[in-house]
């Protein structure tokens, strides 16, 4: 089938790479599961995130990572930017999702897999 | 070579001349034209974008992982467009729909579909398709059908043009002035499809019943309102009686709309039969047999599912209905994600059967690896 690779049996800790190869607004793909595992530094806290988006399958951690635009009525034109360097981008329909939370920005109930992150011994580790 | 069976037909894929100079180009132009197009004093009308998909400005309504490594605009690599759409997305066949082209000079558009047929040949046909997954369009115009004609004879020989590719932002379909063109596709079994020419000069763009759109959503939403016009000219100004071997595709204006078209062409055909006896059997026989609409874009209910694959049921949506993913725009869809929004029964008939039958394709195709897990 395209797009996998075998299916992970057990979870365990995988070393991502030295702290200092992945830097804020970075991100590493790694062939984990079923469909590759990204790994980012948001503002040096760490995220990782399922490569597979809940709408059609999507190759999301090659998505471009921005803010997201919401209703605020004190800025100009009524449009807010938050969440600045957070936000996620599908690359084939532009979903949003939170990269902290795994949560969509426009379908709250929709979520991705995330894993947990840590950093030992000035490497970075991800569980999956 | 070893063959493996064609399971998944993409009947709406878009090439791109991506990075090929004003000279390169030139050489595709028929000659009188190749100064007035691509001179140094060529003329530049405006070109607009009407879509706005978020983050625009970056993914001019494309994938974002479309943009080749190599440079260029998306599907303009046909390498890089064979890994993607073929061997990961699990594509076998793609036909190529090229678009833009349309111009306010009828005899200027037909000189624009004669560059984009040699160079669709050239470049993706006859030099990139060893691998036998590709097939091409033959671009013409309905504004000059004389020209189309004659491009189509042109043409009708390579053996992997498989369809005739006309703009609807023209006069009725149905319209007897167009019959040469119908005649010339018939002749060859050619079907004639049709999809919007999105980056038209202002005076192409169709306009809905009630004027200018205020949004690109509007606009979009309007779409199929364009081909139901198409669609019942053609029933109904008898064009399926004179081409009785006419075959119509609708490519990406939806297809939910034709069941309650077909119902009211019948209704009104029933009540009113006599005055229009060139129109012999009930409407929706006519679209039944001759017109297939492209499964992307879907706009299925959020809620109902049950009535919907009903609806997908009473509409015959299993013979009507032709896979496609419009890649590389950012509208696309997964050939995975599709089957599974379709009742089984249909499935087999959506994703290849139906497109097999239509353009006369080959059961299997050589076999390519697939792509494996590659981290960035």
């Amino acid at each position: 089938m395209p797009r996998s690779s075998p299916p992970e049996t057990s979870t365990r800790e995988h070393r991502v790479c030295a702290l200092d190869e992945l830097p804020p607004g970075g991100m590493r793909l790694l062939p984990l599961g079923k469909f590759g595992v990204g790994v980012f530094n948001v503002h040096g806290q760490f995220f990782a995130i399922t490569n597979y988006c809940p709408h059609e399958g999507g190759p999301l951690c090659l998505g471009r990572v921005q803010g997201t635009t919401v209703v605020d009525q004190e800025a100009v034109g009524g449009t807010g930017y938050v969440l600045d360097g957070q936000v996620i981008r599908c690359p084939w329909h532009q979903w949003e999702f939170d990269l902290a939370s795994g949560r969509t920005i426009s379908e709250p109930l929709r979520r991705i897999r995330a894993y947990p992150v840590r950093v030992v011994n000035g490497d970075v580790m991800v569980t999956v | 070579m070893e063959e493996t069976p064609v399971r998944v037909v993409d009947c709406d894929v878009h090439p791109s001349v991506g990075l090929l100079s004003r000279e390169e180009l030139a050489a595709y132009a028929p000659e009188e034209w190749r100064d007035r197009f691509y001179g140094s004093r060529a003329p530049k009308p405006p070109r607009f974008n009407y879509y706005d998909p978020p983050d625009n400005l970056h993914s001019v309504s494309m994938r974002m992982d479309s943009f080749p490594p190599g440079g260029g605009f998306p599907c303009s690599d046909p390498d890089f467009a064979f890994d993607q759409l073929i061997r990961e997305a699990g594509v076998d066949i793609g036909i190529l729909a090229p678009l833009g082209g349309d111009e306010i000079d009828p005899a200027a558009e037909s000189a624009r579909k004669v560059g984009t047929n040699n160079w669709l040949a050239d470049a993706w046909l006859d030099k990139n398709n060893r691998h036998r997954r590709w097939r091409g369009s033959i671009s013409v115009t309905l504004r000059a059908p004389e020209l189309a004609a004659r491009e189509i004879e042109r043409w009708a020989g390579h053996t992997d043009m498989v369809q005739v590719l006309v703009s609807p932002q023209v006069g009725s379909f149905g319209d007897p002035a167009n019959d040469p063109v119908y005649e010339a596709a018939c002749r060859h079994g050619l079907p004639v499809a049709t999809h919007l020419m999105g980056t038209s000069p202002y005076e192409r763009t169709p306009l809905l019943p009630v004027g200018n759109p205020s949004h690109w959503h509007d606009f979009m939403a309007a779409w199929p309102l364009l081909f139901v016009q198409h669609v019942m000219s053609l029933v109904f100004d008898g064009t399926f009686e004179r081409h009785p071997n006419l075959r119509v595709v609708f490519i990406e204006g939806g297809f939910t709309w034709i069941l309650p078209v077909m119902w009211r062409m019948d209704a009104i055909w029933k009540e009113r039969r006599l005055d229009l006896p060139w129109v012999k059997r009930a409407p929706s026989e006519y679209v039944l047999e001759h017109v297939r609409c492209t499964s992307q874009p879907m706009d299925p209910p959020e809620s109902g599912v049950a009535e919907y694959q009903q609806f997908l049921t009473w509409m015959d949506a299993g013979r009507l209905l032709l896979f496609s993913t419009d890649y590389p725009h950012w509208s696309y869809d997964d050939p995975d994600w599709t089957r599974r929004q379709f009742p089984e029964a249909f499935r087999e008939r959506l994703m290849y059967r139906n497109a097999l039958d239509l353009y006369g394709l080959p059961s299997t195709v050589p076999k390519v690896p697939d792509a494996s897990f590659q981290p960035a």
